[in-house]
């Protein structure tokens, strides 16, 4: 079952990409629907910790490539499965609309498929150098998805985001040499079993992360970023926001959950708070400034990514063999944090993208009369704003709190004022966002129709970023030590019963 | 020196070179040069590190990955190569500081 996770949205990427054009939509939203029901499908099978594994080929690591199942993936699978089902619904729309419709907007399907394989790949290979090729794949789709607008600005964005992501994939790939040179083997769990803190595998490790950076956008590498998200046409920047970046995020994450802790150093989890903390103010200021929605949005991506990584810094201090508390509640919080915000990024812009349809620009100037004529729209833009904000109980408001209390048991307060601080200006923002839209209209401004169903669907998204937090004790429940891979690495690296690295001891 | 330690060397100068030229050069093909001369230095360091004593032969999972990863270089710099093409159609540059930023801002305002 969890192969036609990665099986499927392939299938349905060439299907799309070879039946008639008039098929192609309903080729594409059915491959989306069939992968949103078998990821459910993964999900309801119980009990998880029993097969959380799936040999390809009967090939066992380290040669062959093998898939793996815990909390963590299950989670980011749900999330890009559920988002990416709306998205497909809208897109269906979006690109039916006259004005949005072109002889290269059919190929958004095959795309954005290839895309969703590759990210659902990512999601549950543990082979660091398969990861390599997928993080290709995803962005290679990612950027012909950018210029599928094929403005100039779309094109010289798109060419940018090419040239970032291949310098940071081919960091992380030299990462990827090193280490394979040191222990001679490229499944992340038998890497992480046999890392030394040696000053090489600290430069490979470094390498790999910095590499990772790139991609997912975190200040000062995010320059590739707002112009990219904010040019492509919406159901895309809602797809590379939302889920794109997550994918380098969730590698990244990985890595250091890990790998033992004595190989990553202090310093470098401070380096790199203090680049999410950066990120959350520049990113929030720069949103502040712009006068576009999009624009305003993409920004908003760069500081919510702050937040996210300031799980870092309590991942790599003061490590004893007892694993403290608090490793695990800050990468708990910083995967919820993620989820939430993939959720509420992809409504903004999704909404965005129902601004543009209804009155042609995305010009914050444009929105008077945005609550008048489409106040279903209007309620998702604040929404998704105050999910972002993190009201009280939502899944923002979660992830936050964990990562601010992982911080402080840490030792290391100076990351709160950060949090703190970013929320205010989240919630700025987001009434800056909407500050055109309660004026009323101007006489001559036409607002199109757009139907309420397509409306509803990143209204949707808004809610479910808001109610993540609601079944509080199943979330923590799924990302439970229990659920989680770094539980059976600790466990084979004592344990007689090691099934990976007997099965896998062909060196 | 030993003749595996030479071609680290180089490719560790190559990859450094290449991160410079991605960086500081501003003609469009000699980034997308740059990057190749960066994936150049890490395919020399995999097939580098594949040496081992004379008895058991190279290591073949580094060539393996090498195989691949030229695959990957070659679709992506022909990706990158149309890209520019395409910019060049749309703007006339091959320098991407020349576009006016407010020209292309007009633009998307689609």
């Amino acid at each position: 079952m969890m192969i036609a996770l990665i099986l499927l949205p392939l299938v349905g990427a060439l299907l799309a990409y070879c039946v008639p054009a008039r098929w192609t939509a309903a080729a594409g939203v059915a491959a989306a629907v069939g992968t949103f029901a078998c990821t459910l499908r993964v999900a309801a099978s119980p009990p998880l910790a029993h097969s959380p594994e799936y040999v390809i080929g009967g090939w066992v690591p380290p040669l062959g490539i093998q898939l793996h199942l815990d909390g963590l993936a299950l989670l980011m699978l749900l999330m890009t499965s559920g988002i990416g089902v709306i998205l497909s619904f809208y897109a269906a729309f979006f690109f039916s609309q006259k004005e949005e419709r072109s002889e290269t907007s059919l190929l958004f399907w095959p795309l954005w498929l290839f895309l969703w394989t590759s990210l659902n790949g990512l999601f549950l290979l543990r082979d660091v150098f398969t990861i390599y090729i997928l993080l290709e794949i995803s962005l290679i789709s990612a950027v012909a998805l950018t210029t599928l607008s094929g403005t100039r600005s779309a094109t010289v964005a798109a060419f940018r985001y090419l040239l970032a992501g291949m310098t940071g994939s081919l960091a992380y790939l030299l990462g990827v040499g090193i280490l394979y040179n040191l222990h001679g083997t490229l499944h992340l769990g038998q890497l992480a079993a046999s890392v030394e803190p040696t000053g090489v595998a600290g430069v490979a490790l470094l390498l790999m992360t910095a590499g990772l950076m790139v991609k997912a956008a975190v200040f000062p590498l995010h320059f590739w970023l707002p112009a990219a998200h904010s040019s492509a046409p919406a159901p895309v920047s809602a797809a590379l926001s939302a889920i794109v970046i997550k994918g380098a995020f969730y590698v990244l994450l990985r890595l250091w959950v890990e790998m033992p802790a004595q190989a990553i150093s202090y310093l470098a989890g401070q380096l790199l708070g203090g680049l999410a903390a950066a990120a959350i103010l520049w990113g929030s200021f720069q949103a502040l400034r712009q006068d576009r929605l999009k624009m305003l949005v993409a920004y908003s991506t760069v500081a919510q990514i702050g937040f996210i990584f300031l799980l870092f810094p309590s991942l790599a201090s003061g490590w004893t063999e007892a694993a403290p508390a608090w490793r695990t509640e800050a990468w708990t919080g910083g995967a919820i944090q993620a989820v939430a915000h993939a959720l509420a990024k992809a409504s903004l812009f999704l909404a965005a993208g129902i601004v543009i349809l209804a009155r042609g620009s995305d010009a914050l100037t444009a929105t008077r009369g945005l609550a008048r004529k489409l106040p279903l729209t209007t309620l998702t833009l604040l929404l998704a704003g105050l999910a972002l904000y993190g009201i009280p109980s939502s899944g923002s408001e979660l992830g936050k709190k964990m990562i601010l209390h992982a911080s402080q048991d840490a030792g290391q307060w100076w990351w709160v004022p950060f949090i703190k601080l970013g929320s205010f200006l989240t919630l700025a923002y987001t009434l800056a966002m909407l500050r055109y839209s309660i004026l009323p209209p101007h006489k001559d401004a036409s607002f199109h129709f757009v139907p309420l169903w397509v409306q509803a669907l990143p209204l949707a998204l808004a809610l479910s970023s808001i109610a993540l937090a609601w079944p509080r004790e199943t979330l923590l429940g799924l990302l439970a030590p229990g659920n989680h891979a770094a539980e059976v690495i600790a466990a084979e690296r004592g344990a007689t019963t090691a099934p990976l690295a007997t099965k896998g001891g062909c060196e | 020196m030993t003749a595996p330690d030479l071609f680290i060397a180089v490719a560790v100068t190559l990859f450094c070179l290449g991160l410079f030229g991605v960086v500081a050069q501003q003609h469009l093909l000699r980034k997308i040069i740059a990057v190749n001369l960066m994936s150049g230095g890490v395919f020399l360091f995999f097939v580098s590190t594949a040496a081992r004593d004379a008895a058991s032969g190279p290591d073949p999972v580094p060539q393996a990955m090498v195989l691949t990863g030229v695959v990957v270089s070659v679709s992506a710099t022909a990706f990158a190569l149309a890209l520019v093409r395409r910019i060049h159609r749309q703007t006339g540059e091959v320098h991407l500081e020349n576009v006016r930023p407010e020209e292309s801002e007009k633009e998307t305002s689609q």
